[in-house]
């Protein structure tokens, strides 16, 4: 039985008051790669949110590796943003020494050598002293993801990493995330509505819809899309996988 | 319905005529029939007849566009629109007779029936209640103000016990561009107000044969008030508001929770070394303004007055005491935290997008000058009771 690293009981989340979502249960085992999925509006980035740390809930309660998420001190999981959110002023080699700097006792050089290792991982050897605004989004996501794995954590938060992304460079990103997973090790919880990194990369999802304030699905995402009897389950899998072939088309 | 009206008119008009463009309405038995085309030129041209008659008529009404040779997108949604006022009104607003393309697009512009609730701003609020969601914005404002010179205090005291973690790099950063940087705006602006005082005073002055006094005048006024109170103002045009602005980026960008999620107070990391560099800045750059402030008065004295420059020297000098020196660098120390606090803070309260930053920006200088005033009204007062 594998261990539990994150788990929401009666979680209620939402802004100003105002629930978004309800009653939220579910787990993420270690070693999953598990998806946060909905439509657009329905709070995945919310939720992801208040896994994170970063807003408090609104009812119910958040474990992360056993404890409630916190933002002090030394983080125990990476987290890669939308926009990669790097810090604009720094190149990307800083970005990524930044929290070695902060959190460990690493000599200088070795933090650069570290980060640089990081930098190559993610397929961005030779872009060590290039800044954010001179690289591509699909870059910058890497980026993204070499800072949040700077201090080697267990479990990685990875917002909608495929979005704004042409295909190609979405599918290298689904094996990186993929390889992360299946080579280091690292437990991935990702929010997502594309249809191809979902049945290339995800073990186990949750589905979320707005109408219902909740999740309507959790499972094998391959297993819901063939076996839901759900018509609102059958109909994101199926608008999902449209938009995604429309999309492979146009490009 | 009695009788028949129709849209299609013929009255002057600035979009360019185009006969395929023409639309016509017409009113009879409860039901509007439209016909001809429903283009945007035609909508420009047309709809607002359309409009007049639906608001001369009553009762129930159905809209016909069995009619229609061709529609487009705007058209499309002009009458979604209006089937649903009329619906809202109680009046049917039934579409009949749509079928291909037309039907197509009136299918594409219906309203989701899953549409969220309205939001606040869209409902109708009477006045206690706008009163009381002001007052909680208020409230809830204050309440951030004290959080955040709760955990700027926090940084600071953890920056003292260790003060390895002093983010010495961002601090040089920000001393570079709020000193140095602005060494020539300050000069010149504090040199210019020099003369101004200069020459204001020596015109009343003057009168009383009392020309030498410019120099007491303009020498005490710069370096107890004008100096600091200019440089401060000066620092929050420029330093204050690019603070504002450079967190509130990084506010909308994602960037300051990145650094939150990395274990790193966005206070101790982009708050603390922006407030020490103006801190370190100001009083520096004060020095400065009162040297040129001083200059300023001594281009007029001794230029326009015709005091000489050992005379104007030896006023200034027996004028001014170390205490008035004193006062005036502890009050530009104190504007340089204010005006630092206010902006970081206004730049980490941003919210939305780039529209979100500038009403940051100008929040921050608009709050930072009505503090710098209420600030030196109050040391002025301070300093007056201690005799200093």
């Amino acid at each position: 039985m594998s261990r539990v690293v994150v788990e929401a009981r009666g979680l209620t989340v939402g802004w100003s008051g105002e629930p978004l979502l309800e009653k939220l249960d579910f787990e993420v085992a270690s070693g999953d790669v598990f998806a946060i999925l909905g439509g657009s509006g329905t709070g995945k980035s919310t939720l992801l949110r208040h896994l994170i740390g970063l807003e408090a809930p609104l009812g119910g309660t958040i474990e992360v590796n056993g404890e409630p998420p916190s933002l002090v001190g030394r983080p125990r999981h990476g987290v890669l943003f939308q926009s990669g959110a790097l810090f604009g002023s720094m190149s990307l080699l800083e970005n990524v020494v930044l929290p070695l700097r902060h959190w460990t006792d690493v000599r200088e050089p070795e933090r650069r050598e570290i980060a640089a290792a990081k930098l190559r991982l993610v397929g961005l050897g030779g872009f060590e002293h290039y800044m954010p605004a001179e690289i591509s989004g699909g870059m910058k996501k890497r980026a993204g993801i070499a800072r949040a794995l700077a201090l080697d954590p267990e479990l990685l938060f990875l917002d909608e990493p495929s979005a704004g992304l042409d295909p190609v460079t979405s599918s290298h990103l689904d094996d990186l995330i993929l390889s992360l997973n299946q080579n280091l090790g690292v437990t991935i919880v990702i929010v997502t509505h594309e249809l191809h990194s979902i049945f290339q990369v995800v073990s186990r999802c949750i589905l979320l819809h707005r109408e219902r304030r909740g999740i309507i699905a959790t499972g094998d995402p391959r297993e819901l899309a063939r076996t839901s009897t759900d018509v609102r389950v059958r109909e994101f899998f199926r608008s999902a996988d449209a938009a995604g072939r429309h999309a492979g088309n146009a490009q | 319905m009695a009788g028949e009206t129709t849209a299609h008119t013929t009255s002057p008009t600035t979009e360019r005529a185009d006969p395929g463009d023409e639309l016509v309405a017409e009113l009879a038995d409860g039901v509007l029939h439209l016909s001809g085309s429903l283009s945007l030129a035609g909508v420009a041209r047309h709809w607002k007849r359309v409009r007049e008659l639906v608001a001369g008529s009553s009762g129930p009404l159905a809209i016909d566009v069995a009619r229609l040779d061709s529609i487009q997108g705007s058209g499309a949604a002009l009458v979604v629109e209006l089937a649903l006022e009329l619906e809202r009104d109680g009046r049917g607003g039934e579409v009949r007779g749509a079928t291909g393309s037309v039907h197509a697009l009136l299918g594409l512009y219906a309203p989701d029936e899953a549409a969220p609730p309205p939001h606040a701003h869209e409902l109708h609020e009477s006045f206690l209640a706008q009163v009381g969601r002001r007052s909680i914005g208020v409230t809830t404002g204050v309440f951030e103000g004290i959080v955040f010179i709760g955990e700027l205090t926090r940084a600071c005291g953890r920056t003292i016990l260790r003060p390895a973690t002093f983010p010495l790099r961002e601090w040089v950063v920000q001393l570079s561009r709020t000193g140095p940087d602005g060494v020539a705006i300050v000069a010149l602006v504090n040199f210019l107000v020099g003369t101004i005082l200069g020459f204001q005073s020596a015109v009343q002055l003057e009168n009383y044969g009392a020309e030498i006094f410019v120099a007491n005048l303009v020498g005490l006024s710069v370096v107890r008030e004008l100096g600091p109170l200019m440089t401060a103002i000066l620092l929050a045009g420029r330093s204050g508001a690019a603070f504002a602005a450079e967190l509130g980026t990084m506010k909308v960008s994602e960037e300051v929770d990145a650094l939150r999620t990395l274990g790193l107070s966005p206070h101790r990391f982009l708050v603390l070394p922006r407030v020490a560099a103006l801190v370190v800045t100001m009083p520096l750059l004060t020095i400065i303004a009162n040297a040129m402030g001083i200059l300023g008065g001594l281009a007029i004295g001794c230029g326009a007055m015709g005091i000489t420059l050992n005379a104007y020297w030896q006023q200034t000098a027996s004028s001014i005491e170390t205490s008035d020196v004193l006062t005036g660098l502890a009050k530009a120390v104190a504007f340089g935290a204010i005006v630092g606090v206010i902006a970081c803070h206004r730049g980490l309260s941003t919210r939305g997008g780039a529209e979100g930053v500038g009403r940051s920006t100008t929040a921050a200088v608009v709050t930072v000058l009505f503090a710098l005033i209420i600030a030196d009204a109050i040391f002025t007062y301070l300093f007056t009771l201690f005799g200093l």
